[in-house]
This record gives structure tokens, C-alpha cells and sequence, in this order.
């Protein structure tokens, strides 16, 4: 049996891109000002960690407008929120149960 | 304990490597995870530069002197560094460090923090979806029970004339009000399912009243009774699951209405104060529900249009909202004395078009502009 590190997901290691995955694992899709609030970080970090987790399947962004401004709509796809649930998993087995889920 | 042995590990890691580097004189503070190290993992090290714009990245080569301070969740790093960005040489700029990865604890942590915060977010936006649960299932029992009585003539032109533009009017209102929320439930497959087998019935009854028997007036109860559960679980369930979390700011707060915005609250308000009025005249009715139903395509097709119906309900809040329930109550009450009685007097049918086009109208200009 390998160890459970083996089974956390490379694109979920930094703080923003795991933050942001977190947020979106509940029922919500969220415009990109709404996130960068949540995740306290600045405009180009979170393009950067939402254009790497669109390009490997696990958010989808889509563009809208709001009185004729542009809007952007993140929301998590299954394969993402599958992810997230995995790498969760894992991060419990490494530290043993310890926490509650 | 093993944050302290760690965090002198890589002290003298650097001070050693340090020691045969060079000295630039840029100074970084540098945050790294005890757990990189212990796995002996290779996240390069990569130096983001916090005062001065534009952002330079750097990539750490000869750490030259080391401090070492400890928190929750990482050990930070006070390290003078030689950088390959030609811009920074020389330079006395402080370097933020962004880090490769997460301390487990402070992972799990960081998942359960974020997602206690972004729980609550989309509260708004599930009252707006109950409201439209609510909205559509009475809609879809008054239609059922009016055609229980069997369709004719003049049942046709109340449903369509009168009926109908109320749904109408609500789907373009709601395509712009969604657009004042921040935070929105996430569509789902099993709710186009729903509204999908809500249609599919709803053409079955129609045609088992056109062309059939007929069917019993109770089958109105339980069919809005499904679409209520159909439509409104989701929405209710989050309600409660959240209930007492903080939401994101309130989309529903009352704000004077743009002049453009004003004047298509009057007229959807006057529309359907008159189709209202013209309930008891099911001929009068066709030749005003025509004439609306061709501006509300139009309207349709232009939804972001300034003079839309879905640009107004972009501005409408709580008091426009509930002005429209209570408009709409009052024609889906006619519509009900309408198919019990099968006609009623003009003058309650105007007086009941004056209440519509009056309750609209009014709260188009709440509140006013100071």
C-alpha cells in the first residue's frame, strides 16, 4: 500500500488554488470579484490559479455581463470537486485522523 | 517540537550554502511549510517582490544570511538572496515569498476555513429561487385547475391572455435579477430533469384536457404540490443548512430605480393591470395579450437592452419583488373565481386590474430618489 502522499493532487498544493477549489465544492458558482474578496489575494494571483485549475478540468469559467460590464463565473466541475475530495482524503490519512472531517 | 528541529534543519541548510554564495543585498522574507522539507520535496523556491511595481519574480540562488521565525503553520525566513531577475540587482527590494505548498494541518484547515466562509454566500440567491418555486408552482396549479373545467374559447383566452404573460414576464424579470447576485447555486442536471418532466405533464394534462376525458380539479393540488417539492428542495435545503451563516451582501436591498427601469416597471404593471381588467371580455383580452406578448419577444431577444424587461428586473429589489407576488396573487385568484363561476362582473374584473396596475406602478417608485 502506498503512502497516502502519493495521492495528493499536484494542482491543489498551493494555498490559492486550494482555496479556491474549497470555495467552490459547495452548491455556489462565483463571480471573480466575490473570490477575491473570499480569498483575500489580488486580481492577477487568482486569474493565475483559476486559468491553471481551468486548464486541468476542474473549474469552468464562463463570461457574462452585468449592465453591460463583463462579469466572470467560476464554478467547479465534478471532476474538480472530485479532486478536492480526494486530496482531503489524503491530507486526513496523512495526519492520521486526527481531524474530524 | 518537530517545527523547531525543522526549521534549524534548514537554518543551517542555508547559512551552509549561503556561505560559498555571494552576497547581493536584496532581502526576502521567505515562508516555507516545515512539511516541504521533511519530505525532502523540491518546490523551487520562487520570490514574489511586494513593494515595488511592476512585480518581478526571482528565483532564490545564494541565501546569504538567515533568520528564523516559526508560527502556526510555517516557519518563516529572513534571507538576504542573490536573484536572476536583472531588474532587482542592487536593488534594496523585499521579497514576499509565495509557497509551493501547504502544511496538512494548515490545508485542512484552509479547506474547512474557505468553505465555512463561502457557505453562506449563496443565501440570496436561494430566497430568489424559492420565490420563483413558489411564483412557478402556482402558476403551473392555476393553469392545471383552470383547464380542469374544460377547455374552451374563453378558457383558452384567459389562460394564454391572462395567465400565461404572468410566467412570461417573470422569467425575463428573474434573468436580470440573477445578475445582481455575486454568489449563485450552481445549475444542475437532476433541476433541468425537473423542469423538463414539470413541461412534459403539464402537456399531458393539456392535452388530456383538450383531446381526453378531462381529469379532476384536485389534480391542480398535486401538481403544484410536486413542482413546489421539485423546484424549491434545493433552495430550502441550503436555507436551512445555512441558517444563521453570514451571506454576501444583500442583492435584495431597496434602491431607487433608474428613469428607464421606472418606466418599464409602469408598463408591465399597466399590461397586466389591463389584461386583468379585460378577464370578464376574453375578446378584448386576445387584442391586448397579442400586442404584449409581440413586446415581450422583443424584449426577450434583447435582454440586456436598457429599456428590457430583464434590465429592470436587473434593478428591482425586495419591494418591486413583492409587488409582483402580490400582483400576480390577485389575477391567479380572478382566474380561479373565473373557472369556478365561469364569468364574472366587469366591474371586478377592472377593479381588480386597477389593484394590479396600481400595486406595480407604485412600487416603481420605491423608494425615491433623494
Amino acid at each position: 500500500m502506498s503512502h497516502p502522499r502519493h495521492d495528493l493532487d499536484e494542482a491543489l498544493l498551493t494555498p490559492v488554488r486550494l482555496s479556491l477549489m474549497a470555495a467552490l465544492t459547495g452548491d455556489a458558482e462565483l463571480d471573480f470579484a466575490t473570490l477575491r474578496s473570499l480569498l483575500e489575494v489580488d486580481d492577477s494571483v487568482l486569474s493565475k490559479a483559476i486559468s491553471y485549475l481551468e486548464r486541468v478540468g476542474y473549474v469552468h469559467v464562463a463570461k457574462g455581463t452585468v449592465s453591460n460590464r463583463p462579469r466572470t463565473w467560476v464554478a467547479s466541475t465534478v471532476r474538480g470537486r472530485r479532486a478536492l475530495a480526494a486530496h482531503v482524503r489524503a491530507l486526513r490519512a496523512i495526519t492520521g485522523g486526527t481531524r474530524d472531517p | 517540537m518537530q517545527s523547531t528541529i525543522a526549521a534549524a534543519g534548514i537554518t543551517l541548510g542555508i547559512i551552509w550554502v549561503a556561505s560559498t554564495g555571494t552576497l547581493v543585498g536584496i532581502v526576502a522574507i521567505v515562508k516555507l511549510p516545515v512539511e516541504t522539507f521533511l519530505d525532502g520535496a523540491t518546490h523551487p523556491a520562487i520570490v514574489r517582490q511586494t513593494d515595488a511595481a511592476p512585480s518581478q519574480l526571482a528565483r532564490i540562488q545564494r541565501p546569504s544570511t538567515v533568520s528564523v521565525a516559526t508560527d502556526d503553520a510555517f516557519v518563516g525566513l529572513r534571507l538576504a538572496v542573490e536573484t536572476q531577475h536583472p531588474a532587482a540587482r542592487g536593488r534594496a527590494y523585499t521579497f514576499q515569498m509565495e509557497s509551493e505548498s501547504l502544511g496538512r494541518d494548515a490545508a485542512l484547515e484552509t479547506v474547512e476555513r474557505v468553505q465555512a466562509r463561502a457557505d453562506g454566500l449563496p443565501r440570496p440567491f436561494a430566497w430568489l429561487l424559492l420565490w420563483g418555486a413558489v411564483m412557478m408552482s402556482a402558476y403551473v396549479g392555476v393553469c392545471v385547475f383552470f383547464l380542469s373545467s374544460g377547455v374552451s374559447a374563453g378558457t383558452g383566452t384567459i389562460t394564454i391572455g391572462l395567465l400565461l404573460p404572468t410566467a412570461l414576464i417573470y422569467s425575463l424579470l428573474v434573468a436580470g435579477t440573477r445578475e445582481r447576485f455575486s454568489a449563485r447555486l450552481r445549475f444542475r442536471g437532476t433541476f433541468g430533469a425537473a423542469v423538463a418532466l414539470l413541461l412534459a405533464g403539464s402537456v399531458v394534462l393539456v392535452g388530456v384536457a383538450i383531446f381526453g376525458p378531462g381529469y379532476p380539479w384536485w389534480v391542480a393540488i398535486v401538481v403544484a404540490g410536486a413542482a413546489l417539492l421539485m423546484l424549491g428542495t434545493r433552495p430550502a435545503l441550503l436555507l436551512l443548512r445555512t441558517h444563521g451563516v453570514q451571506s454576501a451582501a444583500d442583492p435584495w436591498r431597496a434602491e431607487p430605480l433608474s428613469r428607464s427601469a421606472r418606466i418599464v416597471t409602469v408598463a408591465v404593471g399597466l399590461f397586466l393591470g389591463l389584461s386583468t381588467a379585460l378577464a370578464s371580455v376574453p375578446l378584448a383580452l386576445t387584442f391586448v395579450s397579442m400586442p404584449g406578448f409581440v413586446v415581450l419577444v422583443v424584449a426577450s431577444a434583447a435582454p440586456g437592452a436598457r429599456w428590457g424587461v430583464g434590465r429592470a428586473g436587473y434593478e428591482w429589489g425586495r419591494t418591486q419583488w413583492c409587488a409582483y407576488g402580490a400582483a400576480v396573487a390577485v389575477m391567479y385568484v380572478l382566474a380561479v373565481v373565473l373557472a369556478l363561476v365561469g364569468t364574472v362582473p366587469v366591474v371586478a374584473s377592472v377593479v381588480c386590474g386597477v389593484v394590479v396596475a396600481g400595486i406595480i406602478a407604485v412600487a416603481a417608485f420605491i423608494p425615491r430618489r433623494r
